[in-house]
């Protein structure tokens, strides 16, 4: 038989499920897992169901909960923890011509004429390929990053639009993060691609990037209130007939967002959309 | 990082000992996260505190990249470790069940800091005494 391990659910006031809680943690309960009105303690599969029962009803006379707390005991049968979570992912095609794939899983026969293919190990940095707001930016380079392109990425997180720059033929890429676990698991991820040789990574600012550096296309998904902020430098980084692409913005942010562009003398050349998101596409003309 | 939050968990595990069985499989397996990769961060950050019991915050975002914060464990776990005592007095203004000096008090404030309501660390000390005499432990100097 499989393992089960025992699970007290307590439901009453968080003050008497805290205090609770604690005492079992101390008695040799596992761990807890704490929800509105519910708590989950969970103990050792040697345990027995009388040790359980004792141990409970021992501490809530001591913590004097008997009567605040309702609690009941059942079992969590053992499962493929460590690697049930990959179900979540699974090869998703973008745009004609990218594929972003877990380091597991199929791809489909039919998407044999795919050429730009990119692994991204699901970890704690934000860009696993299954947000709108990352795909819309993937499906922006298939048309804009051009064979020979200089390509800025900024607020990298996984990498994945770093690595799919070098795969659509990107000379330079350029790519940082504020957030030193992204950059370590954005490093992960060129290599798992083979791309560590294109791409200049950093932990930092836009700000430390030199003002005379210039890019063909610049990506920023990153967040709407973070944008603000640095629509000039996105600017001052495109070369002349240079975009950028904003994303990670609310599709209700976006008129704002372009608003302020216009103010900066960027020209606004295509919204893209999809579910709640939206990613928006500016060129500097005259510069 | 366009981050839109998919849920946040609250657990309480034993510093440096995550590991994917209960409860963290049960609570991070249901919104596809990488489990070992939580595991081996939060051990990284919490070996030091070896024998305690950490609460953690962890934000699952959107499309399953997380984060997570580690909070301090509560005044009373470190104080009943502090004194050495196993638990604290049932009747604490009559029965005392052990001591801590005002030396290990300004430690358990500072550790305690971030997560206290507290502007300067003479108001987290004051804090700290106050749990620790409705413990039964006294404050010596």
């Amino acid at each position: 038989m499989s393992r089960r391990w025992p699970k007290v659910t307590l439901t009453g006031p968080e003050e008497f499920r805290e205090a609770a809680a604690s005492a079992l943690l101390e008695v040799g309960a596992l761990g807890a897992w704490e929800s509105e009105t519910r708590t989950a303690v969970y103990f050792p599969p040697e345990i027995s169901e009388t040790e359980v029962r004792l141990l409970v009803a021992s501490v809530l006379s001591k913590i004097g909960a008997v009567e605040g707390l309702s609690w009941e005991l059942d079992w969590e049968p053992e499962q493929d923890w460590m690697s049930g979570w990959r179900r979540y992912f699974r090869p998703i095609a973008l745009g004609k011509r990218i594929i972003v794939k877990p380091p597991w899983g199929e791809i489909p026969s039919d998407w044999v004429d795919r050429d730009v293919v990119i692994e991204i190990e699901p970890k704690m940095a934000f860009g696993t390929g299954t947000h709108p707001s990352t795909q819309l930016v993937l499906e922006a380079e298939e048309e804009l990053v051009h064979e020979g392109a200089d390509v800025l990425d900024v607020g990298t997180g996984s990498g994945i639009l770093a690595i799919a720059a070098v795969h659509l033929g990107a000379r330079r890429v350029l790519a940082f993060d504020v957030d030193v676990t992204a950059v370590k698991n954005a490093l992960e991820n060129l290599r798992r691609n083979r791309v560590e040789e294109r791409v200049q990574l950093y932990a930092g600012e836009l700000e430390a990037l030199s003002p005379d550096q210039r890019f063909d296309v610049v990506l920023a998904n990153i967040r709407t209130g973070v944008h603000r902020g640095l629509l000039g430098r996105y600017r001052d980084h495109l070369r002349p007939g240079g975009r950028v692409v904003l994303s990670g913005i609310l599709r209700e942010e976006a008129a704002e967002l372009n608003q302020l562009l216009r103010q900066e003398g960027l020209t606004v050349e295509r919204v893209r959309e999809r579910e709640e998101w939206a990613a928006i596409e500016a060129s500097a003309q005259n510069r | 990082m366009a981050k839109k939050v998919l849920a946040t968990i609250k657990l309480q595990i034993p510093a440096g000992q995550a590991t994917p069985a209960p409860p963290v499989g049960p609570a991070l397996g249901q919104h596809g996260v990488n489990i070992m990769e939580f595991c081996k961060a939060f051990n990284a950050k919490t070996q030091d505190k070896a024998g305690l019991i950490i609460p953690v915050v962890i934000t699952v975002y959107a499309d399953r990249s997380f984060t997570f914060i580690t909070k301090t464990p509560p005044a009373a776990v470190l104080l009943k470790k502090a004194a050495g005592v196993e638990k604290g007095s049932g009747e604490p203004n009559r029965i005392k069940v052990g001591k801590v000096t005002r030396d290990q008090v300004r430690e358990i404030a500072e550790t305690k800091m971030q997560d206290l309501n507290a502007n300067d660390i003479e108001a987290a000390m004051r804090m700290i005494e106050g749990t620790a005499r409705s413990m039964g432990i006294e404050v010596v100097e």
